[in-house]
């Protein structure tokens, strides 16, 4: 049997007490009054001699209570006795080697590997090792069948293939490792990582070796049973500098929140608890790392973060880095974003209006398609009688066909919506329902003029279409400030899978939605032209276009990061009509990462190229067509304040106990190899006394023998106190 | 030591029974009902009632006791001599000291001698005596003028309920205590005393004597708890004096045979003492029935005035 705290052994000096007391004269406490002490005096009482020691049982509990409330205190525990005895299996251990972006800190792998080594080089040859790296997933590096293997050359085997090992960009999952390595020790796996009974036996114990991040992944562990049998040792390792600054550029705005087309970008800096430094300096750069920006001073004070402007470049033209100088880790004071092109879109207007009549809804159209950052509208207007090429007019990105009667070229209209065109149709006058007949392909589609006394608001209104989408908010939804003098009533009933998006407050259909082959039209029964309705001088006109012309919820949306690891989309043409798909295996895109390694997209990915394995630009060629996609680092693995390792020691309680034996590759703290050994033993044993706890039989022996001691003392005192029994004895 | 048994009914009540009667008074009463009267001869001569004697005039008499009819016939100057045409004049002295509070049968001795003082006093008021009352421990703590007036009774009472209940700072100085009650006996009678006499012999001894000098008749009831004379004690435990506080630490066993020499000679002392000087003696245990020290007392005076009418 060992102790763990030995020396509260001392405590068995305690036992002289009830020896002694024992000794001791019986001073009753009993007091009897009497009417005169004049013919009393004191008798002498006589003394007991140790052969006069009474109640030897209650002596013996009495010592038996102190000396086992001693023993409890010293945490005893068996080492390995009973297992040598019985003949269990040899102990599985399980390595964990963290090897996420944060161990990119100065001497944090080198030191990480050493530990490894050390942590190997401790266990016996008969015992199973199991390496795995890991990062946002878990790498085998040498399995428990391996360790079997090669037997005594089992250290330099893992020696070697530490060697290859390098950290990566990646974030840390150390649930999903914590999660790997107990499941690998209960069910014991072989070298191709499948579950071998012949190794599942025994117990285990996971050693994590890591800079144990604050940012580290731990959700999978909240799901998981940790099992009893299974310790877990933490090595956290802790870097040279304590102070680590991060930079994130915060998503842009794509949408119509940023029309300007020089715009601003904020990033947000974040400094780390313990740093020593509040003043960082943040500038632009170019690809080539060639400065793009003067340095901006910021302050950003330790464990708080801040939102800023990034600076301007010098050139005006956006630069792809911004870089952040001043901390003492620059593995993550690199931010990349893609430059964003901006979309251009054709706008045809086909109507018969004049130009600069502001009562016309070509007026306010050609007002609002002012250029931004993603979208160039360009608008061409022409008269319905004029003549349209199909080829031409496939050019368009969106045709509005302000319609007041039957409409001339309704054929090539309706080819280009077949073809995937989007029309907006505005109904001008009842009898453009003949127009929209022919757009599509409907005979005999009739519509009369509303029914308006006062005006007319808009009842309901399907804010869930994607359209529609960026009034969802009840802050943005509210159209009754927009008046409609009139409109054309149409019957949606007659138009097949049309979508009506909003009715007026009779229940008449304002925007009706209708595919066709693969184009889509976008039917207002009343336009914004000021006969028709205050649609185009309230603010929900501009939403409402961007929407209709980007083809998606505009004002919502906002950029995205890809983050290391993360696969991003490559946006490959859809094939032109009749053209064949191209086969499975065939390249369709290659990738050039920021190291200058090419890869190749094939039809088999569906489009998304996984192997992010580094923050940086990539480069991403379609045919001719190159664009660049930015890769961040996770944000996660620039929180390098130590884990709070107390939530995961919550989550392994009551079954296994989180020891740490912090290491530091700092001169003042660093500890020679035998203290860590050591260390690492004392942890051993605190975890084989947590799984043991002998302490807590030995208590409920106190508890018994406190309750004994209560009763025997009680029945001995009893029988003092009846003289007949006294004189009995 | 106490005088002859007298015959007693059967049918009589206990002491601890009559002491659960709240009304000291009633339980007085009570106790009397059973008696018959007793005859006292009073000590002093007084006028009229009945002729005593002549003594021939000495100057200096008071000459409206001459008889003239006497002078007339033998022509010689003679006094003449009455018996008094009081009764019996008596002075109930309670101890209600400290140690009078002890008390082992549910009662104290206090309890006890309070209750028989008020059944003598009962008795005698009963039968034209006059009575009073003193009540003492370190000092005179009540005191009712031997009268025998109505309510005389019920002024008996208050003056015995009024005394101390408890035994808090009560302590007996029967030397200091008898020589303040003495003056306040101004006229001869009998003196009842009520005591557990747990004092030193000497200073009992001595203010008795003293007591009986004035000319006063004596008469002492020892009253003593059952424990008191058996020690009855088993247990190792600390003894307290419930008068002075202190405490010792005896062993019973051992201790009781010392405690009942001791105890035994110190009564026997007194006893002795109070036989050669005609004190009437009495041990009572307060386990007794409060009838039998007033028979035995009876009894006796009625012995003796057999005797000393035969002797006279």
């Amino acid at each position: 049997m060992s102790f763990l705290f030995p020396w509260f052994l001392a405590g068995l000096v305690g036992l002289v007490a009830p020896i002694l007391f024992h000794f001791r004269q019986k001073q009753t406490k009993d007091v009897t009054k009497f009417s005169s002490l004049m013919f009393l005096e004191t008798a002498p009482v006589k003394q007991r001699t140790q052969s006069q020691i009474q109640h030897w049982l209650l002596l013996i509990t009495r010592c038996l209570i102190i000396a086992l409330i001693a023993l409890a205190f010293t945490r005893p525990f068996f080492r390995s006795a009973i297992a040598a005895l019985s003949g269990e299996p040899p102990e599985k251990v399980v390595v964990l080697l963290d090897r996420s972006a944060s161990m990119k800190r100065t001497g944090l792998w080198e030191e990480a590997v050493a530990r490894v080594t050390e942590i190997v080089g401790s266990l016996k040859p008969s015992d199973l090792v199991q390496i795995s790296a890991y990062d946002s997933s878990v790498t085998p590096v040498f399995s428990f069948a391996d360790s079997k293997e090669t037997g005594n050359g089992r250290d330099d085997k893992i020696q070697e293939l530490l060697k290859d090992l390098e950290p990566t960009w990646e974030s840390t999952d150390l649930g999903r490792a914590l999660v790997h390595a107990a499941e690998a020790i209960e069910q014991g796996e072989n070298t191709e990582g499948e579950p071998d009974s012949e190794l599942s036996e025994g117990e285990g114990r996971v050693v994590v070796v890591s800079d144990a991040q604050e940012g580290s992944d731990i959700d999978q562990l909240k799901a998981f049973l940790w099992p009893e049998k299974i310790a877990l040792e933490f090595e956290n390792l802790t870097a040279k500098g304590v102070t680590n600054a991060s930079i994130q550029l915060l998503p842009e705005a794509r949408g119509l929140s940023h029309v300007k087309q020089q715009s601003s970008r904020y990033f947000r800096v974040e400094n780390s608890l313990k740093s020593g430094t509040d003043m960082f300096t943040v500038r632009w750069r170019n690809a080539d790392l060639t400065s793009a920006s003067e340095a901006l001073t910021i302050k950003v004070p330790p464990g708080e973060t801040e939102v800023l402007k990034a600076p301007g470049t010098t050139t005006g033209v956006p630069a792809p880095i911004l870089e952040l100088a001043g901390d003492d880790h620059d593995f993550d004071n690199r931010a990349y974003t893609e430059a964003i092109a901006a979309q251009q879109l054709r706008v045809l207007y086909v109507g018969s209006e004049p130009d600069n009549d502001p009562q016309t809804a070509l007026f306010f159209l050609r007002r609002a398609l002012f250029p931004t950052r993603t979208l160039t509208p360009e608008l061409t207007k022409k008269l319905p009688d004029d003549t349209f090429e199909p080829d031409v007019v496939r050019l368009f990105d969106l045709i509005v066909i302000a319609s007041d009667g039957p409409l001339a070229n309704a054929g090539v209209f309706r080819d280009y919506v077949e073809n995937g065109g989007r029309v907006l149709f505005l109904m001008h006058a009842p009898e453009a329902a003949a127009a929209l007949g022919d757009l599509l392909g409907i005979e005999g589609l009739t519509a009369t003029a509303g029914n308006v006394t006062d005006y007319r608001l808009l009842g309901a209104i399907n804010r869930r279409h994607p359209l529609l989408a960026a009034f969802a908010d009840a802050r943005y939804g509210d159209f009754s400030n927009v008046h409609f003098w009139q409109y054309r009533k149409l019957d949606d009933s007659k138009i097949p899978d049309a979508g009506v998006l909003s009715r007026f407050d009779n229940g008449d259909p304002a925007w009706i939605l209708t595919p066709k082959g693969q184009g889509t039209v976008l039917t207002f029964t009343s336009s914004w032209k000021r006969a028709d309705s205050q649609l185009a001088l309230s603010t929900k006109f501009i939403p409402l276009l961007y929407a209709v012309l980007s083809n998606q919820a505009a004002a919502t949306d906002t950029g995205t990061f890809v983050h290391v690891g993360e696969p991003f989309p490559v946006n490959i043409p859809p094939s032109e009509e009749g053209e064949a798909q191209p086969p499975a295996g065939s390249v369709v895109a290659t990738v050039t990462a920021p190291d200058d390694s090419i890869t190749s997209v094939t039809a088999d990915d569906a489009g998304v190229f996984r192997n992010t394995t580094m923050p940086g630009l990539y480069s991403v060629s379609v045919g001719d067509q190159t664009s660049v996609v930015a890769v961040n680092l996770d944000p996660n693995e620039s929180e390098i304040d130590p884990l709070d390792t107390e939530i995961i020691r919550k989550m392994v309680e009551p079954k296994v106990v989180v020891e740490e034996a912090t290491a530091d590759t700092t001169p003042s703290a660093a500890t020679t190899a035998e203290e860590r050994a050591e260390q690492r033993s004392r942890a051993k044993d605190l975890a084989k006394e947590k799984q043991q706890r002998l302490w807590r039989y030995l208590l409920f022996a106190v508890l018994a023998l406190v309750i004994f001691e209560i009763w025997y003392s009680a029945h001995c005192r009893n029988k003092e106190l009846k003289p007949q029994d006294s004189e009995a004895q | 030591m106490s005088s002859p048994p007298v015959s007693i009914p059967e049918n009589r009540l206990d002491a601890g029974t009559l002491l659960r009667i709240k009304s000291m008074e009633m339980r007085a009463r009570i106790i009397v009902d059973g008696f018959m009267q007793g005859l006292h001869r009073s000590p002093l001569h007084g006028t009229s009632v009945e002729f005593a004697e002549y003594r021939e005039y000495v100057p200096g008499d008071d000459t409206r006791f001459l008889d003239w009819k006497l002078y007339a016939r033998s022509d010689r100057y003679c006094i003449k001599k009455f018996h008094a045409d009081t009764n019996l004049s008596a002075q109930v002295l309670v101890d209600l000291s400290g140690s009078m509070f002890y008390g082992t049968t549910g009662y104290t001795k206090a309890d006890y001698a309070k209750t028989l003082a008020a059944t003598f006093s009962q008795f005698l008021l009963s039968q034209g005596d006059a009575v009073g009352l003193v009540t003492f421990s370190d000092q005179v703590k009540e005191v009712v003028p031997s009268l025998r007036k109505r309510g005389q009774m019920h002024s008996i009472v208050v003056g015995l309920e009024k005394s101390p209940s408890s035994a808090d700072e009560n302590s007996t100085d029967i030397r200091k205590s008898l020589r303040e009650i003495v003056p306040l006996l101004k006229r001869r009678g009998v003196a009842v005393l009520f005591s557990d006499l747990l004092a030193p012999a000497e200073d009992i001894k001595s203010q008795l004597s003293y007591l009986r000098s004035c000319g006063h008749d004596v008469v002492v009831f020892n009253i003593l708890d059952p424990a008191e004379i058996d020690f009855p004690f088993e247990n190792l435990s600390r003894f307290e004096d419930i008068e002075t506080g202190n405490r010792i630490y005896l062993d019973p066993r051992t201790a009781k045979e010392t405690y009942q020499k001791r105890f035994t000679a110190h009564f026997e002392d007194i006893e002795k003492f109070c036989k050669s000087l005609g004190i009437d003696f009495y041990q009572i245990s307060t386990a007794d029935p409060f009838d039998v020290p007033l028979r035995n007392l009876l009894s006796e005076r009625m012995r003796l005035r057999i005797v000393r009418r035969r002797n006279g």
